[in-house]
């Protein structure tokens, strides 16, 4: 599954190759289970519409050992492209990209990139803040940021997570990505490069009033 | 427009797992027995420095580096 992916473009809305093979894996799961289903359905509908007695046989070696392999092949077939998603999403080798460095907070997020010298405070941090008023038609109500995280396209991105106060989840659904963010707790998450375009998140972990209101955004951008 | 190589922190095997508060404390600590060793300009200690520089939140190693000022940091930094 993941080989031929890379020949085909899955990766429509700009995601990134973990999460274009998570997709396709998950279509791939999600018509086997509908397979099942609609065997088991079938078998069903056949007990409640057609008259007949089904108490004929009433033990059947064969049957059982037919009903025991066929599923256990078709979970060795979910077996490598399973394992091999699991392998790659952490498959980076951290030598060369970009790092950031995005610490929680009630209610906002800051974000810390090398590639970005803050003109509104003395370090390189800034703060991003959900846009509660003036939004324009056509910008997203809960997801307008007023400083986006800005990263380069098409390199892997590091993004080192941590809270200053209560557990927040830096949460990026178009990459595959949700890191939790703890105070007195550095994690990461790695993604391979992103195509040129805007990526929203949410926070993902209950952190009080306006949990609601602290989305992520990015803008990956090829031109600083 | 951006030129020359990103670099990341390579990845350090002492810290295999997701957890990297350790690989932060320790380069800040490495770098300051670097420094206390071998004295400021030697430059290989600017790597460590680099490391932490690049992975610690900010409030982090500027805590830190308060309580190194005041000689008031719980490691060992000798």
């Amino acid at each position: 599954i993941v080989s031929y992916l890379v020949l085909g473009n899955y990766f429509f809305n700009g995601l990134n190759f973990f999460m274009g093979n998570l997709i396709m894996f998950h279509d791939f799961l999600l018509i086997i289970c509908y397979f099942v289903l609609f065997f088991i359905l079938s078998l069903m509908l056949s007990m409640v519409v057609f008259s007949g007695s089904y108490f004929n046989n009433l033990g059947n070696v064969v049957l059982e050992v037919v009903w025991t392999v066929i599923p256990s092949l078709i979970l060795l077939g979910l077996v490598e492209p399973s394992l091999t998603l699991l392998y790659i999403s952490e498959a980076f080798s951290f030598n060369n990209g970009q790092v950031l460095k995005v610490v929680g907070h009630q209610w906002y997020w800051s974000y810390n990139s090398d590639l970005i010298n803050s003109v509104v405070q003395d370090s390189t941090d800034y703060d991003s803040y959900l846009i509660t008023s003036d939004l324009v038609s056509g910008d997203f109500r809960l997801l307008e940021v007023d400083l986006p995280l800005v990263v380069l396209a098409n390199v892997p991105l590091y993004f080192f997570v941590s809270s200053s106060d209560v557990i927040h989840s830096f949460a990026l659904p178009s990459l595959g990505l949700k890191v939790d963010a703890f105070p007195g707790r550095l994690n990461v998450g790695v993604s391979g490069g992103v195509s040129v375009g805007c990526y929203w998140g949410q926070c993902s972990e209950i952190c009080g009033a306006n949990h609601a209101f602290m989305p992520i955004g990015m803008e990956a951008l090829i031109y600083f | 427009p951006i030129t020359g190589k990103l670099t990341a922190p390579p990845y350090d095997p002492r810290f295999p797992n997701m957890n990297k508060t350790r690989m932060c404390w320790q380069n800040f600590v490495d770098y300051h027995r670097c420094v206390n060793k071998f004295g400021e300009e030697h430059k290989p200690c600017a790597w460590f420095q680099w490391v932490y520089k690049k992975i610690c939140p900010n409030e982090w190693h500027e805590r830190w580096q308060e309580r190194v000022d005041d000689d008031a940091f719980a490691g060992r930094l000798k």
